[in-house]
């Protein structure tokens, strides 16, 4: 049976709609990834899970229950904030306990608890201490081990990684995973990071104002994004847009035009497309840069490259479309060089002028 | 080389105990972008705040155009600071915040507004002049503060963390069109982060702070390829350095790290360079790019992570109980977690610091 369905869930303020009809399933032990920018929905989604909002219509259904209805407490789910509310005064110790206290349970039993799980998240050395004392990610593990400590049947991690560092952000992602899937712990993980969300997610569901743009696995996500709104919002660098005509619509491919060059991509399109203009995407990894002309290649002229260590974000025009390709960190580059570039026909996806959709 | 517009020397900076700035000196030239990057509380803002006159250095001096200003209040120095949350006054209108400036200056009326419509040109505000600053989008309102300073046209333009409070997508546009602005408009920039990707996508050049000490100064690729230290290599770059911990054993075709399992670095080289190494207690480091999945690989190991980083997926390989290593492979591979694998290292790209001190013991590139 299906672990937790989230069915037909809206949720309105007033005559302001944040959430409109979302629909998923999240299997047991699975980590489900929402991601969406700030303002998307995804807190008050969350919420409505852990029972501290109720939808104004939909349901919640937990191994086949109705639990819309059911308070927080009787549900036993967790939830993890950006900056979890830790008590400043007391120490690691007597803040994970804090939720067993709750419950009553014997002294001997928390004890056995608190330090499986501080073994567990690896911070048994700061059990003594006050959170004053603890580095960003010590910080959140606490956090995360006062959410576990009460073995949740859900847990809900809203933005959990925000707060931190670059670096720090990078280990918690690797080591959230695998304490996950030691656990098997159900986990829904909110995200305004798209490239977060891959990483941790088995499967992804991308809100965008509140609507459910596409729910699909990481690799799918990146392959075929649904519309062009979901693929400008997981694409980092930045994606390139631009508009083209559709020259021709063969069997298995098709001839678009783009500046002066044509362009036969393999893909089905529809035959009511030939003569329209689309929208055309292509990711900056996707576009070849070359010092000398090849077949196929578009002339432009560098107007920046940025360097980012391992490659470079090299901006370029050709004529009057701008266009954001990835170099490697070796090639020598610089403003007003004149370059060709080669676009991988199979990486472009085309997208309907009015609706967005994906047409391919 | 161009001219030096800023110079810093032996600036040392305490509040009560706590050392913020210890003996940092720097030259900054004109038309540059020049960052101060490093971890929060490692002096990169006091030290900004000192160039800009709102510290008092305990010992150094500041100098702008060759002149001593370590003495002289803020508005004698003719510098201008854009602070992290934009400083526009959001009920006026992004003309008024650019006259601003001017006003208190005693120009007049015609001269300012010539002034204006110059910087809002060049800065592409012209259309957006009559609306109230705190209605328009972020990037704009960076222009509008940018654009207030350099109205008084200042020697020094002088920023504080501006893209860390804006949306991860955003920034990256918004860093884009600070460095053509910067760029175009010629200013020089003492630029302030601990945004490491920021700082190497920027900056003419980087200085890099620690515990208010300046640890290494040098271009973006100066800093990404040839890191002085451990603390340097581990900060810059994502996803980090991988870095093996171990003994290094010198032979005369192959290099081998004992750690708990042995480990072949390279083979069938000149490892002649290396010699003095042999029996060290080093740490090796290379950065996921450098290295690579390849059947010929000496370090073998199981895929233990995925993950997407963007353009390229990272996978993570376990290679014994102490060494894990990530690499990059192409987005749409076909690898997963439980595939055997072995990897191969670019041997011109290792680096090897010693263990007690951090530093680095050779140049990658030998």
């Amino acid at each position: 049976m299906t672990f937790l369905i989230v069915e037909h869930v809206s949720k309105k303020y007033g005559d302001k709609t944040v959430l409109h009809d979302i629909n998923f399933e999240v299997n047991r032990g699975e980590i489900l990834a929402v991601a969406g920018p700030p303002g998307a929905g995804k807190t008050t989604l969350l919420k409505i899970i852990a029972g501290l909002l109720t939808p104004t219509s939909g349901r919640i259904l937990l191994e086949g229950r109705d639990i819309t209805n059911t308070p927080p407490y009787e549900r036993n789910f967790s939830m993890v904030f950006e900056v979890p509310p830790i008590y400043p005064d007391r120490t690691g110790y007597e803040n994970i306990e804090f939720p067993l206290r709750l419950k009553k349970l014997p002294v001997e039993e928390i004890r056995k608890r608190v330090y499986d799980i501080a073994d567990l998240l690896g911070i048994r050395h700061i059990l003594d201490r006050k959170p004053h004392t603890y580095s960003g990610g010590e910080y959140q593990r606490v956090a995360l081990a006062r959410a576990l400590v009460t073995s949740p049947q859900i847990l809900l991690l809203d933005e959990p990684l925000k707060a931190l560092d670059a670096k720090i952000r990078e280990e918690m992602v690797t080591w959230l995973k695998d304490l996950q899937r030691r656990l098997r712990v159900t986990v829904i993980h909110a995200t305004h990071d798209p490239l977060e969300a891959m990483s941790i997610g088995d499967k992804v569901v991308i809100l965008l104002h509140g609507v459910q743009k596409q729910l699909s696995k990481p690799s799918e996500l990146l392959n075929k994004p649904l519309d062009l709104e979901v693929d400008e919002y997981i694409s980092i660098p930045a994606l390139n847009v631009f508009k083209v005509r559709i020259e021709e619509v063969l069997e298995e491919s098709a001839i678009l035009s783009l500046d002066r060059l044509k362009i036969k991509i393999p893909t089905r399109i529809s035959k009511n497309y030939e003569g329209k203009e689309v929208y055309a995407s292509i990711r900056p990894i996707d576009i070849s840069i070359f010092k000398s002309e090849q077949p196929g290649s578009f002339r432009g002229k560098v107007v920046m490259s940025q360097y980012m260590g391992r490659n470079q974000l090299v901006t370029i025009n050709i004529n009057d479309i701008s266009i954001r390709a990835i170099a490697d960190k070796i090639f020598r580059i610089e403003r007003d060089d004149v370059v060709y570039l080669q676009l991988k026909p199979e990486r472009i996806r085309l997208y309907d002028l009015n609706t967005l959709k994906n047409i391919m | 080389m161009s001219r030096v517009v800023l110079r810093v020397e032996n600036i040392v900076k305490t509040f009560g105990k706590t050392i913020a700035v210890n003996d940092v000196s720097f030259e900054v030239y004109e038309g540059e972008l020049f960052t101060l990057l490093g971890p929060s509380g490692c002096g990169k803002t006091t030290t900004l705040r000192v160039i800009a006159g709102l510290e008092y250095p305990d010992r150094g001096r500041v100098y702008i155009d060759n002149v001593d200003v370590t003495d002289l209040p803020p508005r004698d120095r003719n510098v201008c600071l854009v602070f992290q949350e934009y400083a526009v006054f959001p009920h006026m209108s992004v003309y008024d915040n650019i006259a601003f400036g001017l006003k208190s200056r005693k120009i007049s009326k015609l001269d300012i507004d010539k002034k204006v419509r110059e910087v809002a040109e060049l800065l592409d505000l012209q259309k957006l002049l009559w609306q109230k600053a705190g209605k328009i989008g972020l990037s704009e309102q960076q222009r509008t503060a940018i654009a207030r300073c350099i109205v008084v046209e200042p020697k020094l333009l002088l920023l504080d963390e501006p893209l860390t409070l804006v949306d991860a997508k955003i920034r990256e546009r918004m860093r884009r069109e600070l460095r053509k602005m910067q760029r175009d408009l010629g200013v020089t920039m003492v630029f302030v982060t601990h945004d490491q990707l920021e700082a190497l996508m920027l900056s003419d050049r980087i200085a890099i702070m620690r515990e208010g000490k300046l640890i290494q100064i040098g271009t973006p690729q100066e800093i990404y390829d040839n890191p002085v230290n451990l603390f340097v290599a581990s900060f810059i770059g994502s996803p980090t350095m991988n870095f093996l911990e171990g003994v290094l054993r010198v032979f005369e075709d192959k290099l081998i790290l004992e750690s708990d399992v042995k480990i072949d670095l390279m083979r069938g080289v000149d490892t002649r360079p290396y010699n003095l190494l042999d029996g060290k207690k080093v740490i090796i480091g290379f950065r996921p790019e450098d290295a690579f999945i390849s059947p010929e690989g000496l370090i073998k190991g199981v895929v233990q992570h995925t993950e997407i980083a963007g353009d390229r997926k990272i996978i993570h390989v376990k290679v014994s109980d102490k060494c894990s290593i990530r690499v990059f492979v192409d987005l749409y591979a076909l690898i997963g977690i439980g595939d055997v694998t072995s990897i191969q290292v670019n041997p011109l790209r290792l680096h090897i610091f010693d263990k007690e001190t951090g530093l680095k013991l050779l140049r990658a590139g030998v």
